[in-house]
């Protein structure tokens, strides 16, 4: 029961209060939660309705007394009273909202045509105005009817009440100038591999479904279309493909490589030309199994004045050396390069939306696959 | 606060005369409160003692911060860690 009445904490300051709270006690008063904060300065609650008999003592025996605050029922009330502003604001804003409620005002057309959507938004803003923007006036069924009737291009249109809204949706006829017997129209292709992520076909009609896998070439969305009748009409497939493609590349690191490396020994050729023709040549033979060779030419007159041209060539043998690289020292060089080159593949209509490495073993030796995840927009 | 006094339901109940226990019952509850009815006056209030007048003797109640949680004209009701109730 105590929780359901108001109280009352009071401070009081003073000496003998054990003394007071005796008396307080036996002038019917009912003291809650006492706390002596020192020797001169206690608290305690009591029942709001006797504050004023409290008061009364208070005064007679000339007690400093505070009143801390109140809880329960009073305690909220002068909560209450103390925000009077505030409640009165939100007690407006549920009027507001309750009130606006009732009204429809503002008119959403869902179409793939602007114009039409203009159109259809103002013929119906002219339909509420008549209706007083009253929600239960406006019948959403007779404004589907008025725009069906009014608007030669509608094949399908809902409309609905959703809050203030009236929200229209509108699919148009197709269109007689896109369509034709004739079959030169070619359908919409896709131009990577992956997986559909979203279709969304204005014209035409749609050959994969979302999650479908598709080649570079593949049908998205056909020419063909049936008419009413179902006479087969040719139209300019026209739609969105979101298609999620994985587009990789992979280095292989073998763990030995043959690497060559001079051993030291060396042949040279001299040649003397003038004019292009040799005058002079010596030449030695040469017994290496493998070598390369460096040529230097000089000029050998001053200022260009007589074209005497001495060339040196110089054969350094070579040598096979098994060289073992370890992954680890080259792993970082092997990724860059994979990531360089899986990145000139992507197409430039692609977001990449995601990209990871993968390293495994094969028989050639370890490989390193960069991946990008891409989403590939075709729009037709 | 009308409290309904199981005391005097049980007094009935056992033919008890009201004379003979000076009318004043004690309640310790799982010693961590201590409800006393038929209180004159408070005498002592600390965290570890409190002294209560009851009309022929005094009771000390002594624990560990003991609180006045409830006090009316006839009883009060004492709350802390109740550690022993002697009458003096």
């Amino acid at each position: 029961m105590k929780s359901l009445n108001s109280f009352t904490r009071i401070k009081i300051e003073g000496l003998n209060q054990i003394k007071l709270l005796t008396f307080i006690k036996n002038n019917d008063i009912d003291v809650f939660n006492v706390q002596f904060l020192s020797k001169s300065v206690m608290e305690f609650d009591i029942n709001s309705n006797k504050l004023k008999k409290l008061k009364k003592i208070f005064k007679n025996k000339s007690i400093n007394y505070q009143i801390l605050g109140n809880t329960g029922v009073c305690g909220i009330l002068y909560l209450l009273l103390n925000n009077i502003g505030i409640i009165i604001s939100i007690l407006f804003f549920i009027i507001f909202v309750l009130i606006f409620n009732n009204f429809l005002f503002n008119i959403k057309v869902q179409c793939s045509d602007d114009v039409m959507s203009h159109n259809v938004e103002e013929y119906v803003g002219e339909y509420l105005k008549q209706s007083n923007y009253l929600k239960s006036k406006v019948d959403t069924s007779e404004i589907e009817k008025l725009i069906y009737t009014n608007f030669d291009k509608v094949s399908l249109v809902s409309a609905i009440k959703k809050g203030g809204f009236v929200v229209i949706d509108i699919k148009q006829m197709l269109d007689n100038n896109e369509t034709t017997t004739e079959e030169n129209f070619t359908p919409a292709t896709s131009s990577v591999r992956g997986y559909v992520q979203s279709i969304q076909v204005f014209q035409g009609m749609p050959q994969v479904k979302v999650g479908d896998f598709v080649d570079v070439g593949d049908v998205l969305i056909s020419q063909i279309v049936y008419d009413s009748k179902g006479n087969k009409q040719f139209v300019v497939p026209k739609g969105k493909v979101e298609i999620k493609c994985y587009i990789d590349d992979c280095v292989t690191h073998c763990p030995s490589q043959i690497i060559f490396e001079r051993t030291g020994k060396t042949a040279e050729n001299c040649n003397l030309s003038f004019l292009g023709i040799n005058i002079s040549n010596q030449q030695s033979d040469i017994t290496f199994d493998k070598f390369e060779s460096e040529t230097k030419e000089t000029i050998i007159s001053q200022n260009n004045i007589l074209p005497l041209v001495y060339s040196k060539t110089i054969f350094y043998e070579l040598k096979e050396v098994v060289l073992n690289v370890n992954f680890d020292d080259v792993k970082n060089d092997l990724l860059k390069k994979a990531k360089q080159n899986a990145y000139q593949k992507v197409p430039n209509n692609a977001i990449i939306t995601n990209e990871h490495e993968n390293i495994y073993d094969s028989h050639e030796g370890k490989v390193v696959q960069y991946v990008y995840e891409c989403l590939v927009n075709c729009s037709f | 606060m009308h409290r309904f006094n199981f005391f005097s339901e049980i007094r009935r109940e056992l033919k008890i005369d009201t004379n003979s226990i000076g009318d004043s019952q004690i309640v310790i509850m799982g010693f961590s409160a201590i409800y006393i009815e038929g209180i004159v006056a408070i005498q002592k209030c600390e965290s570890d003692n409190i002294r209560i007048k009851i009309k022929k003797t005094t009771i000390d109640v002594n624990g560990d911060k003991l609180f006045l949680k409830e006090l009316t004209k006839t009883s009060v009701l004492i709350s802390g860690k109740i550690e022993g109730v002697i009458k003096s």
